[in-house]
Protein backbone atom coordinates (compact mmCIF):
# COMPACT_ATOMS: atom_id res chain seq x y z
CA UNK A 1 0.00 0.00 0.00
CA UNK A 2 1.33 3.55 -0.52
CA UNK A 3 0.61 6.40 1.36
CA UNK A 4 -1.91 7.81 -1.21
CA UNK A 5 -3.88 4.62 -0.24
CA UNK A 6 -3.65 5.01 3.38
CA UNK A 7 -4.14 8.64 4.45
CA UNK A 8 -7.41 10.76 3.74
CA UNK A 9 -6.84 13.57 0.66
CA UNK A 10 -10.65 14.96 1.15
CA UNK A 11 -9.53 17.62 -1.89
CA UNK A 12 -9.17 14.68 -4.03
CA UNK A 13 -13.17 13.55 -3.41
CA UNK A 14 -14.12 16.87 -5.40
CA UNK A 15 -11.81 16.08 -8.39
CA UNK A 16 -12.99 12.89 -8.33
CA UNK A 17 -16.74 13.46 -8.47
CA UNK A 18 -15.83 16.10 -11.14
CA UNK A 19 -14.18 13.26 -12.91
CA UNK A 20 -11.16 14.97 -12.31
CA UNK A 21 -9.02 12.34 -11.49
CA UNK A 22 -6.32 9.75 -14.10
CA UNK A 23 -6.30 6.50 -14.12
CA UNK A 24 -4.19 5.73 -11.04
CA UNK A 25 -5.76 8.20 -8.79
CA UNK A 26 -9.07 6.79 -8.95
CA UNK A 27 -7.54 3.06 -8.65
CA UNK A 28 -5.58 4.22 -5.23
CA UNK A 29 -8.92 6.71 -4.15
CA UNK A 30 -11.13 3.25 -4.27
CA UNK A 31 -8.91 1.29 -2.69
CA UNK A 32 -8.77 4.19 0.00
CA UNK A 33 -12.77 4.00 -0.02
CA UNK A 34 -12.59 0.39 0.58
CA UNK A 35 -11.25 0.85 4.21
CA UNK A 36 -11.95 4.26 5.18
CA UNK A 37 -15.64 5.05 6.15
CA UNK A 38 -14.85 8.62 6.91
CA UNK A 39 -14.18 9.30 3.42
CA UNK A 40 -17.07 6.89 2.14
CA UNK A 41 -19.55 9.38 3.77
CA UNK A 42 -17.57 12.57 3.16
CA UNK A 43 -17.58 11.56 -0.66
CA UNK A 44 -21.53 10.65 -0.74
CA UNK A 45 -22.29 14.07 1.33
CA UNK A 46 -20.10 16.14 -1.24
CA UNK A 47 -22.70 14.06 -4.01
CA UNK A 48 -25.62 15.38 -2.60
CA UNK A 49 -27.04 16.17 0.27
CA UNK A 50 -29.08 13.54 2.33
CA UNK A 51 -32.27 15.00 0.82
CA UNK A 52 -31.16 14.78 -2.93
CA UNK A 53 -30.26 11.13 -2.30
CA UNK A 54 -33.44 10.88 -0.74
CA UNK A 55 -35.60 12.10 -3.90
CA UNK A 56 -33.60 9.78 -6.33
CA UNK A 57 -34.02 7.08 -4.21
CA UNK A 58 -37.90 7.98 -4.39
CA UNK A 59 -38.34 9.53 -7.85
CA UNK A 60 -36.10 6.87 -9.44
CA UNK A 61 -37.94 3.75 -8.53
CA UNK A 62 -40.30 1.57 -11.09
CA UNK A 63 -44.26 2.64 -11.53
CA UNK A 64 -46.19 0.38 -11.67
CA UNK A 65 -48.02 1.49 -14.99
CA UNK A 66 -44.10 2.09 -16.39
CA UNK A 67 -44.97 -0.17 -18.85
CA UNK A 68 -48.08 0.70 -20.41
CA UNK A 69 -46.23 4.41 -20.82
CA UNK A 70 -43.23 2.36 -23.05
CA UNK A 71 -45.92 0.91 -24.97
CA UNK A 72 -48.43 3.79 -25.68
CA UNK A 73 -46.63 4.33 -28.67
CA UNK A 74 -48.88 3.78 -31.82
CA UNK A 75 -52.02 1.58 -32.52
CA UNK A 76 -52.57 -1.95 -30.79
CA UNK A 77 -52.54 -4.86 -32.83
CA UNK A 78 -56.09 -4.84 -32.93
CA UNK A 79 -56.63 -1.30 -33.72
CA UNK A 80 -53.97 -2.08 -36.04
CA UNK A 81 -55.46 -4.88 -37.65
CA UNK A 82 -59.19 -3.09 -38.28
CA UNK A 83 -57.21 0.08 -39.94
CA UNK A 84 -55.95 -2.36 -42.04
CA UNK A 85 -58.47 -4.43 -43.19
CA UNK A 86 -61.00 -1.69 -43.50
CA UNK A 87 -58.14 0.00 -46.15
CA UNK A 88 -59.00 -3.29 -48.40
CA UNK A 89 -60.72 -2.73 -51.86
CA UNK A 90 -64.31 -4.39 -51.69
CA UNK A 91 -64.24 -7.57 -53.17
CA UNK A 92 -67.46 -9.29 -54.40
CA UNK A 93 -66.89 -13.11 -53.26
CA UNK A 94 -68.74 -13.10 -49.78
CA UNK A 95 -66.35 -15.35 -48.09
CA UNK A 96 -63.84 -13.23 -48.79
CA UNK A 97 -62.29 -9.66 -46.25
CA UNK A 98 -61.00 -7.70 -48.96
CA UNK A 99 -58.96 -7.32 -52.09
CA UNK A 100 -55.13 -6.10 -52.02
CA UNK A 101 -53.59 -6.58 -55.21
CA UNK A 102 -54.96 -9.02 -57.42
CA UNK A 103 -55.60 -11.34 -54.25
CA UNK A 104 -58.38 -12.36 -52.39
CA UNK A 105 -58.01 -11.40 -48.36
CA UNK A 106 -59.59 -14.68 -46.32
CA UNK A 107 -58.31 -13.87 -42.75
CA UNK A 108 -55.63 -12.31 -40.64
CA UNK A 109 -51.70 -14.82 -40.16
CA UNK A 110 -50.98 -12.50 -37.05
CA UNK A 111 -49.59 -9.22 -36.48
CA UNK A 112 -46.08 -7.47 -35.24
CA UNK A 113 -44.45 -4.05 -34.96
CA UNK A 114 -44.27 -3.62 -38.57
CA UNK A 115 -47.41 -4.86 -40.06
CA UNK A 116 -50.13 -7.66 -40.45
CA UNK A 117 -49.93 -10.93 -41.91
CA UNK A 118 -52.89 -11.67 -44.18
CA UNK A 119 -53.64 -14.84 -45.73
CA UNK A 120 -55.11 -14.42 -49.25
CA UNK A 121 -56.06 -16.77 -52.31
CA UNK A 122 -54.19 -15.81 -55.67
CA UNK A 123 -56.65 -16.40 -58.29
CA UNK A 124 -54.87 -17.07 -61.24
CA UNK A 125 -52.67 -19.57 -60.05
CA UNK A 126 -54.93 -21.05 -57.68
CA UNK A 127 -52.39 -20.77 -54.72
CA UNK A 128 -52.86 -19.69 -51.57
CA UNK A 129 -50.40 -16.61 -50.35
CA UNK A 130 -49.31 -14.83 -47.07
CA UNK A 131 -49.30 -10.75 -47.37
CA UNK A 132 -47.63 -8.81 -45.59
CA UNK A 133 -48.88 -5.26 -45.72
CA UNK A 134 -46.58 -2.31 -44.01
CA UNK A 135 -48.08 -0.78 -40.97
CA UNK A 136 -50.05 2.53 -41.81
CA UNK A 137 -48.21 4.22 -39.01
CA UNK A 138 -44.79 3.32 -41.11
CA UNK A 139 -46.22 3.63 -44.80
CA UNK A 140 -46.98 7.39 -44.04
CA UNK A 141 -43.30 7.54 -44.02
CA UNK A 142 -41.94 7.90 -47.54
CA UNK A 143 -38.39 6.97 -46.57
CA UNK A 144 -39.72 4.04 -44.95
CA UNK A 145 -41.94 2.67 -47.44
CA UNK A 146 -39.39 3.18 -50.23
CA UNK A 147 -36.70 1.46 -48.06
CA UNK A 148 -39.62 -1.46 -47.43
CA UNK A 149 -39.69 -1.97 -51.26
CA UNK A 150 -35.88 -1.70 -51.92
CA UNK A 151 -35.38 -4.53 -49.18
CA UNK A 152 -37.88 -6.60 -50.32
CA UNK A 153 -36.76 -6.77 -53.43
CA UNK A 154 -33.28 -7.31 -52.95
CA UNK A 155 -34.50 -10.39 -50.65
CA UNK A 156 -36.85 -11.50 -53.28
CA UNK A 157 -33.67 -12.30 -55.39
CA UNK A 158 -31.91 -14.53 -52.90
CA UNK A 159 -33.28 -18.50 -53.76
CA UNK A 160 -32.40 -20.10 -50.78
CA UNK A 161 -34.19 -23.37 -49.38
CA UNK A 162 -33.72 -21.88 -45.73
CA UNK A 163 -34.43 -17.70 -46.82
CA UNK A 164 -38.78 -17.27 -47.08
CA UNK A 165 -39.01 -16.45 -50.92
CA UNK A 166 -41.08 -13.40 -51.94
CA UNK A 167 -43.57 -13.30 -54.85
CA UNK A 168 -43.95 -10.05 -55.32
CA UNK A 169 -43.43 -6.22 -53.96
CA UNK A 170 -45.75 -3.63 -53.72
CA UNK A 171 -45.09 0.03 -52.95
CA UNK A 172 -48.72 0.98 -53.03
CA UNK A 173 -49.11 4.26 -51.40
CA UNK A 174 -51.75 3.42 -49.50
CA UNK A 175 -51.16 -0.40 -48.00
CA UNK A 176 -47.49 -1.65 -49.25
CA UNK A 177 -46.91 -4.82 -48.91
CA UNK A 178 -45.42 -7.89 -49.97
CA UNK A 179 -46.33 -11.42 -51.20
CA UNK A 180 -45.12 -14.70 -49.49
CA UNK A 181 -45.83 -18.30 -49.67
CA UNK A 182 -48.09 -19.24 -47.30
CA UNK A 183 -46.31 -21.89 -44.98
CA UNK A 184 -48.19 -23.86 -42.76
CA UNK A 185 -46.12 -24.22 -39.44
CA UNK A 186 -45.46 -21.77 -36.50
CA UNK A 187 -42.43 -19.40 -35.91
CA UNK A 188 -39.23 -20.63 -33.96
CA UNK A 189 -40.68 -17.96 -30.97
CA UNK A 190 -43.63 -19.91 -30.66
CA UNK A 191 -42.18 -23.64 -30.92
CA UNK A 192 -40.37 -22.48 -27.41
CA UNK A 193 -43.63 -20.95 -26.44
CA UNK A 194 -44.72 -23.88 -26.18
CA UNK A 195 -42.56 -26.78 -25.96
CA UNK A 196 -39.78 -24.60 -23.77
CA UNK A 197 -36.34 -25.57 -25.23
CA UNK A 198 -35.34 -27.48 -27.86
CA UNK A 199 -33.38 -30.63 -27.67
CA UNK A 200 -29.64 -30.05 -28.83
CA UNK A 201 -30.11 -31.94 -32.02
CA UNK A 202 -32.96 -29.98 -33.21
CA UNK A 203 -31.19 -26.42 -32.14
CA UNK A 204 -28.39 -27.71 -34.04
CA UNK A 205 -30.35 -28.43 -36.88
CA UNK A 206 -32.32 -25.23 -36.73
CA UNK A 207 -29.03 -23.09 -36.14
CA UNK A 208 -27.26 -24.53 -39.02
CA UNK A 209 -30.05 -24.23 -41.53
CA UNK A 210 -30.41 -20.11 -40.26
CA UNK A 211 -27.09 -20.19 -40.65
CA UNK A 212 -27.03 -21.65 -44.46
CA UNK A 213 -29.83 -19.29 -44.79
CA UNK A 214 -28.26 -15.93 -43.72
CA UNK A 215 -24.80 -17.71 -45.99
CA UNK A 216 -26.92 -17.45 -49.20
CA UNK A 217 -28.10 -13.64 -48.80
CA UNK A 218 -24.77 -12.57 -47.20
CA UNK A 219 -23.34 -13.64 -50.32
CA UNK A 220 -25.40 -10.96 -51.96
CA UNK A 221 -24.79 -8.69 -49.82
CA UNK A 222 -27.86 -8.37 -47.68
CA UNK A 223 -27.85 -7.85 -43.64
CA UNK A 224 -30.98 -9.11 -41.89
CA UNK A 225 -30.69 -6.69 -38.76
CA UNK A 226 -33.09 -8.24 -36.74
CA UNK A 227 -32.08 -12.52 -36.83
CA UNK A 228 -34.74 -13.54 -33.76
CA UNK A 229 -37.15 -16.83 -32.97
CA UNK A 230 -39.98 -14.46 -33.99
CA UNK A 231 -38.42 -13.97 -37.76
CA UNK A 232 -37.28 -17.93 -38.02
CA UNK A 233 -40.56 -20.16 -39.16
CA UNK A 234 -40.71 -23.55 -38.88
CA UNK A 235 -42.80 -25.29 -41.78
CA UNK A 236 -45.04 -28.06 -40.27
CA UNK A 237 -44.78 -31.13 -41.04
CA UNK A 238 -41.25 -31.37 -42.83
CA UNK A 239 -38.11 -30.26 -40.98
CA UNK A 240 -37.35 -27.58 -43.04
CA UNK A 241 -35.91 -23.89 -41.27
CA UNK A 242 -37.05 -20.69 -43.56
CA UNK A 243 -35.99 -16.72 -42.09
CA UNK A 244 -38.23 -14.17 -42.69
CA UNK A 245 -38.41 -10.49 -42.72
CA UNK A 246 -34.96 -10.03 -44.00
CA UNK A 247 -33.65 -6.51 -43.72
CA UNK A 248 -37.04 -5.29 -42.87
CA UNK A 249 -36.00 -4.00 -39.69
CA UNK A 250 -34.37 -1.32 -41.73
CA UNK A 251 -37.83 0.11 -43.40
CA UNK A 252 -39.13 0.40 -39.47
CA UNK A 253 -35.88 2.09 -38.81
CA UNK A 254 -36.55 5.11 -41.37
CA UNK A 255 -39.99 5.31 -40.06
CA UNK A 256 -39.18 5.18 -36.21
CA UNK A 257 -35.70 7.27 -35.82
CA UNK A 258 -37.16 10.45 -36.28
CA UNK A 259 -39.99 10.13 -34.29
CA UNK A 260 -38.76 8.56 -31.02
CA UNK A 261 -35.34 7.70 -31.82
CA UNK A 262 -35.91 4.18 -31.27
CA UNK A 263 -33.05 1.97 -33.19
CA UNK A 264 -35.12 -1.13 -34.61
CA UNK A 265 -34.14 -5.05 -34.10
CA UNK A 266 -34.57 -6.75 -30.64
CA UNK A 267 -32.33 -5.75 -27.70
CA UNK A 268 -31.45 -9.71 -26.67
CA UNK A 269 -30.46 -10.87 -30.08
CA UNK A 270 -28.88 -7.48 -30.72
CA UNK A 271 -25.20 -6.67 -31.68
CA UNK A 272 -23.38 -4.51 -29.76
CA UNK A 273 -22.69 -2.14 -32.91
CA UNK A 274 -26.39 -2.31 -33.64
CA UNK A 275 -27.09 -1.51 -30.13
CA UNK A 276 -24.87 1.49 -30.42
CA UNK A 277 -26.65 2.38 -33.29
CA UNK A 278 -23.18 1.90 -35.64
CA UNK A 279 -23.68 0.93 -39.01
CA UNK A 280 -23.59 -3.04 -39.04
CA UNK A 281 -23.06 -5.83 -41.41
CA UNK A 282 -23.65 -9.14 -41.89
CA UNK A 283 -21.30 -9.63 -38.72
CA UNK A 284 -23.97 -8.03 -36.66
CA UNK A 285 -26.49 -11.26 -38.13
CA UNK A 286 -24.08 -14.11 -36.76
CA UNK A 287 -24.28 -12.23 -33.56
CA UNK A 288 -27.80 -12.47 -33.42
CA UNK A 289 -27.39 -15.88 -34.67
CA UNK A 290 -25.60 -17.03 -31.31
CA UNK A 291 -27.63 -15.07 -29.26
CA UNK A 292 -30.59 -17.03 -30.55
CA UNK A 293 -29.18 -20.50 -30.59
CA UNK A 294 -27.95 -19.74 -26.98
CA UNK A 295 -31.91 -19.16 -25.94
CA UNK A 296 -32.79 -22.07 -27.43
CA UNK A 297 -31.31 -24.48 -25.31
CA UNK A 298 -30.89 -24.71 -22.11
CA UNK A 299 -27.96 -24.58 -19.95
CA UNK A 300 -26.58 -27.91 -19.66
CA UNK A 301 -26.82 -28.32 -23.89
CA UNK A 302 -24.82 -24.99 -24.37
CA UNK A 303 -21.48 -26.44 -23.71
CA UNK A 304 -22.34 -28.76 -27.04
CA UNK A 305 -23.75 -25.76 -28.92
CA UNK A 306 -20.52 -23.40 -27.37
CA UNK A 307 -18.34 -26.04 -29.50
CA UNK A 308 -20.38 -26.08 -32.44
CA UNK A 309 -20.77 -21.96 -32.51
CA UNK A 310 -18.13 -20.77 -30.04
CA UNK A 311 -17.27 -18.21 -32.47
CA UNK A 312 -20.36 -16.83 -32.86
CA UNK A 313 -20.84 -16.15 -29.41
CA UNK A 314 -16.88 -14.67 -28.86
CA UNK A 315 -15.96 -13.44 -32.45
CA UNK A 316 -18.06 -10.70 -32.55
CA UNK A 317 -16.07 -8.84 -29.45
CA UNK A 318 -12.52 -10.17 -29.90
CA UNK A 319 -12.01 -10.28 -33.88
CA UNK A 320 -14.46 -9.26 -36.19
CA UNK A 321 -12.59 -9.41 -38.95
CA UNK A 322 -12.40 -13.01 -38.99
CA UNK A 323 -16.10 -13.76 -37.85
CA UNK A 324 -17.10 -13.75 -41.71
CA UNK A 325 -15.46 -17.01 -42.11
CA UNK A 326 -16.99 -18.71 -39.46
CA UNK A 327 -20.19 -19.67 -41.30
CA UNK A 328 -18.99 -22.48 -42.97
CA UNK A 329 -17.16 -23.91 -39.98
CA UNK A 330 -20.31 -23.47 -38.01
CA UNK A 331 -22.62 -25.28 -40.02
CA UNK A 332 -19.40 -28.25 -40.39
CA UNK A 333 -19.64 -28.06 -36.37
CA UNK A 334 -23.17 -28.58 -36.21
CA UNK A 335 -23.12 -31.51 -38.38
CA UNK A 336 -20.42 -32.96 -36.84
CA UNK A 337 -22.46 -32.90 -33.36
CA UNK A 338 -26.08 -34.03 -34.76
CA UNK A 339 -26.90 -37.65 -33.21
CA UNK A 340 -27.03 -40.30 -35.90
CA UNK B 1 -41.93 10.71 -26.40
CA UNK B 2 -43.87 11.89 -30.06
CA UNK B 3 -46.89 9.71 -29.77
CA UNK B 4 -49.18 12.17 -31.56
CA UNK B 5 -46.81 13.45 -34.19
CA UNK B 6 -50.11 14.86 -36.07
CA UNK B 7 -52.12 16.67 -33.12
CA UNK B 8 -48.49 17.86 -32.19
CA UNK B 9 -47.77 19.85 -35.57
CA UNK B 10 -51.02 21.35 -35.83
CA UNK B 11 -50.35 22.42 -31.90
CA UNK B 12 -47.06 23.64 -33.21
CA UNK B 13 -49.26 26.42 -35.56
CA UNK B 14 -50.76 28.19 -32.36
CA UNK B 15 -46.81 29.22 -31.82
CA UNK B 16 -46.09 31.56 -34.09
CA UNK B 17 -42.61 32.74 -32.79
CA UNK B 18 -39.69 30.11 -33.47
CA UNK B 19 -38.07 30.66 -30.46
CA UNK B 20 -41.20 30.56 -28.33
CA UNK B 21 -41.80 26.78 -30.69
CA UNK B 22 -38.71 24.82 -29.17
CA UNK B 23 -40.13 26.33 -25.76
CA UNK B 24 -43.53 24.89 -26.60
CA UNK B 25 -41.79 21.47 -27.61
CA UNK B 26 -39.84 20.95 -25.04
CA UNK B 27 -42.54 22.02 -22.72
CA UNK B 28 -44.56 19.11 -24.30
CA UNK B 29 -41.72 16.45 -24.07
CA UNK B 30 -41.42 17.16 -20.14
CA UNK B 31 -45.20 17.26 -19.40
CA UNK B 32 -46.90 14.66 -21.34
CA UNK B 33 -45.52 12.09 -19.02
CA UNK B 34 -45.78 14.22 -16.82
CA UNK B 35 -49.65 14.22 -16.83
CA UNK B 36 -50.18 11.27 -17.92
CA UNK B 37 -48.57 9.36 -15.06
CA UNK B 38 -50.75 12.11 -12.33
CA UNK B 39 -53.99 10.82 -14.29
CA UNK B 40 -52.89 7.29 -13.96
CA UNK B 41 -52.41 7.42 -9.86
CA UNK B 42 -55.86 9.08 -10.23
CA UNK B 43 -56.76 5.47 -11.17
CA UNK B 44 -57.26 6.48 -15.00
CA UNK B 45 -57.01 3.63 -17.23
CA UNK B 46 -54.57 4.10 -19.68
CA UNK B 47 -56.55 5.11 -22.26
CA UNK B 48 -58.31 7.57 -20.34
CA UNK B 49 -55.29 8.96 -19.04
CA UNK B 50 -53.43 9.31 -22.55
CA UNK B 51 -57.12 11.17 -23.77
CA UNK B 52 -56.54 13.51 -20.70
CA UNK B 53 -52.97 13.81 -21.44
CA UNK B 54 -54.18 15.33 -25.04
CA UNK B 55 -56.98 16.88 -23.52
CA UNK B 56 -54.96 19.33 -21.33
CA UNK B 57 -51.75 19.64 -24.08
CA UNK B 58 -54.89 21.07 -26.51
CA UNK B 59 -56.43 23.42 -24.02
CA UNK B 60 -53.32 24.65 -23.00
CA UNK B 61 -51.99 24.87 -26.79
CA UNK B 62 -55.16 26.93 -27.58
CA UNK B 63 -54.79 29.58 -24.68
CA UNK B 64 -50.68 30.64 -26.30
CA UNK B 65 -52.81 33.01 -28.24
CA UNK B 66 -53.87 34.52 -25.07
CA UNK B 67 -50.41 34.94 -24.11
CA UNK B 68 -49.01 36.36 -27.02
CA UNK B 69 -51.99 39.07 -27.18
CA UNK B 70 -51.56 39.95 -23.72
CA UNK B 71 -49.25 38.73 -21.56
CA UNK B 72 -45.80 38.81 -23.07
CA UNK B 73 -44.03 40.40 -20.12
CA UNK B 74 -44.10 37.17 -18.54
CA UNK B 75 -41.45 34.58 -19.87
CA UNK B 76 -43.37 31.97 -22.33
CA UNK B 77 -41.93 28.99 -20.44
CA UNK B 78 -42.56 30.82 -17.53
CA UNK B 79 -46.53 31.26 -18.21
CA UNK B 80 -46.89 28.05 -19.91
CA UNK B 81 -45.77 26.19 -16.91
CA UNK B 82 -48.43 27.87 -14.96
CA UNK B 83 -50.98 27.42 -17.45
CA UNK B 84 -50.11 23.65 -17.39
CA UNK B 85 -50.56 23.62 -13.92
CA UNK B 86 -53.69 25.26 -13.59
CA UNK B 87 -55.31 22.86 -16.55
CA UNK B 88 -54.09 19.58 -15.38
CA UNK B 89 -55.47 20.46 -11.84
CA UNK B 90 -58.62 21.26 -13.36
CA UNK B 91 -58.95 18.38 -15.48
CA UNK B 92 -57.74 15.85 -12.48
CA UNK B 93 -60.25 17.36 -9.90
CA UNK B 94 -62.89 18.12 -11.93
CA UNK B 95 -63.80 15.44 -14.91
CA UNK B 96 -66.82 13.56 -14.59
CA UNK B 97 -66.48 10.44 -16.26
CA UNK B 98 -66.65 9.52 -20.12
CA UNK B 99 -67.45 13.52 -20.97
CA UNK B 100 -67.28 14.40 -24.42
CA UNK B 101 -64.25 16.05 -25.49
CA UNK B 102 -65.24 19.20 -27.39
CA UNK B 103 -63.77 22.90 -27.64
CA UNK B 104 -65.99 24.21 -24.83
CA UNK B 105 -64.97 21.19 -22.57
CA UNK B 106 -61.71 21.88 -23.16
CA UNK B 107 -61.95 25.99 -22.95
CA UNK B 108 -63.75 25.42 -19.64
CA UNK B 109 -60.25 23.86 -18.35
CA UNK B 110 -58.52 26.95 -18.78
CA UNK B 111 -60.93 29.48 -17.88
CA UNK B 112 -62.07 28.32 -14.68
CA UNK B 113 -60.33 29.62 -12.11
CA UNK B 114 -58.29 26.44 -10.58
CA UNK B 115 -59.94 24.85 -7.22
CA UNK B 116 -57.16 25.91 -4.60
CA UNK B 117 -56.04 21.68 -4.39
CA UNK B 118 -52.57 21.94 -2.14
CA UNK B 119 -52.52 17.64 -2.49
CA UNK B 120 -52.85 17.80 -5.77
CA UNK B 121 -50.31 20.58 -6.41
CA UNK B 122 -47.59 18.77 -5.19
CA UNK B 123 -47.98 15.59 -6.98
CA UNK B 124 -47.72 17.75 -10.01
CA UNK B 125 -44.30 19.08 -8.65
CA UNK B 126 -43.54 15.60 -7.80
CA UNK B 127 -43.99 14.54 -10.99
CA UNK B 128 -42.58 17.06 -13.05
CA UNK B 129 -39.57 16.40 -10.43
CA UNK B 130 -39.31 12.79 -11.47
CA UNK B 131 -39.78 13.35 -15.25
CA UNK B 132 -36.20 15.73 -14.64
CA UNK B 133 -34.91 12.95 -13.01
CA UNK B 134 -35.74 10.18 -15.31
CA UNK B 135 -34.29 11.98 -18.28
CA UNK B 136 -31.04 13.04 -16.02
CA UNK B 137 -31.28 9.34 -15.55
CA UNK B 138 -31.29 8.26 -19.53
CA UNK B 139 -28.73 10.69 -20.01
CA UNK B 140 -26.49 9.97 -17.46
CA UNK B 141 -26.67 5.88 -17.75
CA UNK B 142 -25.72 6.59 -21.36
CA UNK B 143 -22.11 7.52 -20.25
CA UNK B 144 -21.99 4.77 -17.57
CA UNK B 145 -21.18 1.14 -17.99
CA UNK B 146 -24.08 -1.11 -17.42
CA UNK B 147 -22.32 -2.73 -14.44
CA UNK B 148 -21.63 0.23 -12.71
CA UNK B 149 -25.47 1.59 -13.43
CA UNK B 150 -26.76 -1.59 -12.09
CA UNK B 151 -25.06 -1.36 -8.88
CA UNK B 152 -26.29 2.30 -8.94
CA UNK B 153 -29.95 1.19 -9.34
CA UNK B 154 -29.32 -1.75 -7.10
CA UNK B 155 -27.99 -0.02 -3.79
CA UNK B 156 -29.43 3.42 -4.34
CA UNK B 157 -33.08 2.53 -5.75
CA UNK B 158 -33.37 -0.91 -4.70
CA UNK B 159 -31.92 -0.13 -1.33
CA UNK B 160 -29.59 -3.21 -2.12
CA UNK B 161 -26.91 -3.05 1.07
CA UNK B 162 -23.39 -2.14 -0.47
CA UNK B 163 -21.89 -5.88 1.21
CA UNK B 164 -24.56 -7.97 -0.69
CA UNK B 165 -24.36 -5.40 -4.32
CA UNK B 166 -20.13 -5.93 -3.71
CA UNK B 167 -20.80 -9.93 -3.67
CA UNK B 168 -23.42 -9.87 -6.85
CA UNK B 169 -21.01 -7.16 -8.84
CA UNK B 170 -17.52 -8.41 -7.81
CA UNK B 171 -16.87 -4.88 -7.48
CA UNK B 172 -14.86 -3.91 -4.25
CA UNK B 173 -17.23 -1.82 -1.36
CA UNK B 174 -15.11 1.31 -2.32
CA UNK B 175 -15.63 0.94 -6.10
CA UNK B 176 -19.54 0.99 -5.18
CA UNK B 177 -19.24 3.86 -3.17
CA UNK B 178 -17.14 5.80 -5.78
CA UNK B 179 -19.61 4.58 -8.51
CA UNK B 180 -22.57 5.84 -6.83
CA UNK B 181 -21.74 8.89 -5.62
CA UNK B 182 -20.20 10.42 -8.72
CA UNK B 183 -24.12 8.76 -10.69
CA UNK B 184 -25.33 10.92 -7.87
CA UNK B 185 -23.82 14.08 -8.77
CA UNK B 186 -24.11 13.28 -12.71
CA UNK B 187 -27.71 13.08 -11.93
CA UNK B 188 -28.39 16.28 -9.94
CA UNK B 189 -25.76 18.24 -12.71
CA UNK B 190 -28.11 16.70 -15.50
CA UNK B 191 -31.14 17.93 -13.45
CA UNK B 192 -30.24 21.63 -13.09
CA UNK B 193 -29.07 21.69 -16.11
CA UNK B 194 -32.69 20.71 -17.44
CA UNK B 195 -34.35 23.06 -15.09
CA UNK B 196 -32.52 25.58 -16.70
CA UNK B 197 -33.41 24.95 -20.46
CA UNK B 198 -36.99 24.24 -19.26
Amino acid sequence: MNSLTDTCHRSLLESFLQDDLNVVEERDLTLHLNECEKCRSELESRAGEPAAWDEISQLLKPQPFDDDEATWHGPQPSAQIQNIIESLAPTDDPNMLGRIGGYEVSGVVGAGAMGVVLKAHDKSLDRTVAIKVLSPMLASSGAARKRFAREAKAAAAVLHPNVMAIHSVSNDELLPHLVMPYVRGSSLQKRMDDNGFLAVGEALRIGSQIAAGLAAAHAQGLVHRDIKPANIMLEEGVERVAITDFGLARAVDDATMTRTGVIAGTPQYMSPEQARGELIDQQSDLFSLGALCTQCAPDALLSALKLAMGSCIEFPIRNRGRFVKSIPRFRNGCATLLPV
Amino acid sequence: MTQFPETRNSLLMQVKDQRNAEAWEQFVQIYRPVIYRLARQKDLQDADAQDLTQQVLIAVASSIGKWESENQSTRFRHWLRKVAKNAIINALTRRPNDRAIGDSEIMTLMNEQSASDPETERLVEIEYRRELYLRAAELVQADVDPATWRVFEATVIDGQSIDVAADESGKSIGAIYAARSRIVRRLRKAVHKLEDAE
